[in-house]
């Protein structure tokens, strides 16, 4: 499964990600509002970059709670593609970039090497099941209802501060450390192997257990 | 009743146009995923379902934008422990997803995502109640004004309709819309408070009935003739919060009432009787003897028999601003039904909800003055009551209730 990150990824996923940007921008000064006008909206100058729409999965019912998923969406107004370059956060030792990609029948998660991208003019919307920030060796663990704090550096040299609740999610296909619901063919002993057999080398496969069925 | 349906269509047609804009910044041309806004008002496929309103703004949206075809009011509880902090981040949260779910765009963590596409000028409105203003650190930031209605002679209240430390009211033209955007916001809130009552309510459906009109209750009555159209110089004064505390300049104070109609007996009443209750035609709305809806009450009319053509003890009469040194509130009073009562009594009425910039000096003397001598009493029983403080609105950059949080 490759990440959404052009514009034909986005028509692929329907309104969704079609009308994300009536939310950050346009409708804020293009309609009635609160029935006067909308100065912060109208007056906001377009930024080349930027992140809305974090979140973190929660590490409640994780079968490792060593590590947990940043979601976030990133609009690039610049004219030259964007990829993040970099992320640090005081609750994980680290933070790597990932995708999800198909592996002998298997959805295996991997560091994604050539970084999460955003094309120029383009959106990229982060959510389960594709690519994702990954907060690595968290030194906590994050409640559903707290807030991390993400940040990140761009390609350009721009860097974002990203303030992300912690959410509950229940992901059916598994694809993390897993859930309460997570099929029995995934192990504890697959995903203890996920978070210990080198995370960091950025050519090694994490396997996640054979949980392709949604 | 108050937005009207006119002013419905114009957020319809401003949806269109924002919809439009939005497809023009993506750098999308033939747009499949962005059902395009009619060419004009007159109600097409698809038009109800994509007409957006903007959360952002200087006041929340919910309050003086149209009401749309239903209602769905939530009131929440904090969890012990919750504090200012917690109340911030639940602040921030609530607020993205005002963000994304009024323009069609799914919550974060949302799993069935499908269900927003169509946001049915849907506004999602948030207050805080009075236990807000008893956590450390906001003792000080109280509206004076933001008082628990005094019992009234005529209530039976129960606690399931009353109270509330958080409120969420969430307006939309589709029944689907409202539940799972309410259902985002109460899962979204689980781990700062718990639901306490929701109530939900309706008004005609979209499309039904004519632009402009006043809407009915379930007694037949037009009901809400009295409030001021949002053009009005002096809506923002009745609506509005100015002056002390700051934190609250631009928001309102919401009064919510669970207000049970005694629809078995108030259908033995002969129709001129039930007309003298409220002193205004059923037919028309207007007042008794005259011939429009809107035209003025004659409050010193008297008929050939000498009495007063609108009676003493009407509920226009004593509601009339008139008869309240000039108090008035903004209804957006919507309709309930509950089905029937196990004896076959239908639990049945007015989920009352107003917007007043100071409950205490506005809707409580007229409450009071209502209460005393209403003949409308009769058939009428509050058997809920809440009320909360409506921070202002908010932009893109930041979130509701910053203000007193922050």
């Amino acid at each position: 499964m490759s990440p959404i990150s052009t514009t034909g990824r986005l028509l692929l996923v329907g309104g969704l990600v079609g009308t994300l940007s009536l939310g950050l921008t346009a409708c804020g000064s293009a309609s009635s509002g609160g029935g006067t006008k909308s100065p912060s909206a109208s007056t906001t100058a377009v930024e080349p970059v930027t992140v809305t729409q974090a979140w973190v999965r929660t590490t409640e019912g994780s079968m490792d709670p060593t590590m947990a998923p940043l979601f976030i969406t990133i609009k690039n107004s610049t004219a030259n593609p964007l990829s993040i370059k970099s992320g640090s956060s005081t609750v994980a030792a680290r933070v790597e970039f990932h995708e999800m990609v198909m592996k002998d029948g298997k959805m295996v998660m991997q560091p994604k090497a050539s970084g999460i991208t955003v094309p120029a003019g383009g959106t990229t919307m982060l959510k389960p099941g594709g690519d994702h920030v990954m907060l690595m060796g968290l030194k906590q663990a994050l409640a559903v209802g707290s807030e991390v704090t993400v940040e990140l550096t761009f390609s350009d040299g721009t860097k974002k501060t990203v303030t992300a609740p912690v959410k509950k999610f229940a992901d059916g296909n598994a694809q993390y450390a897993g859930t309460g619901t997570a099929s029995p063919s995934m192990s504890m002993s697959s995903s203890g192997s996920m978070s210990s057999s080198g995370m960091s080398s950025p050519t090694s496969t994490m396997t996640m257990g054979g949980t392709t069925t949604p | 009743m108050s937005p009207t349906r006119r002013q419905a269509l114009t957020a319809v047609a401003s949806g269109a146009v924002a919809a439009g804009a939005a497809a023009a910044l993506a750098g999308c041309s033939s747009s499949d995923w962005v059902r395009p806004g009619p060419a004009d008002s007159s109600g097409k496929a698809g038009a109800v379902g994509s007409a957006r309103v903007s959360p952002f703004g200087v006041h929340q949206a919910g309050i003086a934008t149209p009401a749309p075809a239903r209602v769905m009011v939530t009131a929440f509880t904090l969890r012990p422990g919750a504090d200012k902090a917690a109340l911030g981040r639940l602040m921030r949260l609530w607020s993205e997803d005002v963000k994304a779910l009024t323009q069609g765009t799914p919550a974060t963590g949302d799993p069935a995502w499908e269900l927003v596409g169509q946001p049915s000028s849907l506004t999602i409105t948030v207050g805080f109640g009075p236990a807000v203003f008893a956590l450390e650190g906001l003792r000080d930031k109280a509206p004076a004004g933001l008082v628990t209605i005094p019992p009234m002679v005529h209530d039976k209240l129960q606690d399931r309709w009353s109270g509330g430390d958080l409120v969420v009211q969430v307006c939309a033209d589709d029944s689907l819309v409202i539940s799972h955007v309410t259902r985002r916001m109460v899962v979204d809130a689980a781990p700062f408070a718990t639901v306490r009552w929701q109530q939900s309510g309706f008004w005609r459906a979209s499309g039904v009935g004519t632009p402009g009109e006043t809407g009915r209750n379930l007694m037949g009555q037009v009901d809400g003739t009295g409030n001021l159209p949002v053009s009005d110089p002096q809506f923002a004064s009745v609506v509005w919060s100015s002056g002390s505390p700051e934190w609250l300049q631009g928001g309102s104070m919401m009064v919510v009432r669970r207000i049970q109609m005694a629809l078995d007996t108030w259908d033995l009443l002969p129709r001129d009787k039930q007309e003298a209750v409220i002193g205004r035609r059923l037919d028309t709305g207007a007042p008794l003897t005259l011939a429009k809806e809107r035209d003025p009450l004659p409050l010193d009319a008297r008929g050939a028999d000498g009495k007063p053509v609108i009676p003493d003890d009407a509920h226009a009469r004593l509601a009339n601003p008139n008869s309240n040194g000039g108090l008035r509130i903004l209804r957006r009073a919507a309709n309930y039904d509950a089905g029937l009562a196990a004896d076959g009594t239908p639990d049945a009425g007015l989920l009352f909800i107003s917007f007043q910039a100071d409950i205490a000096k506005q809707f409580v003397p007229i409450q009071q003055r209502l209460d005393g001598s209403d003949s409308l009493n009769k058939w009428t029983t509050a058997l809920g009551s809440a009320v909360f403080a409506v921070p202002p609105g908010f932009g893109p950059d930041t979130w509701i209730g910053k203000g007193l949080l922050a």
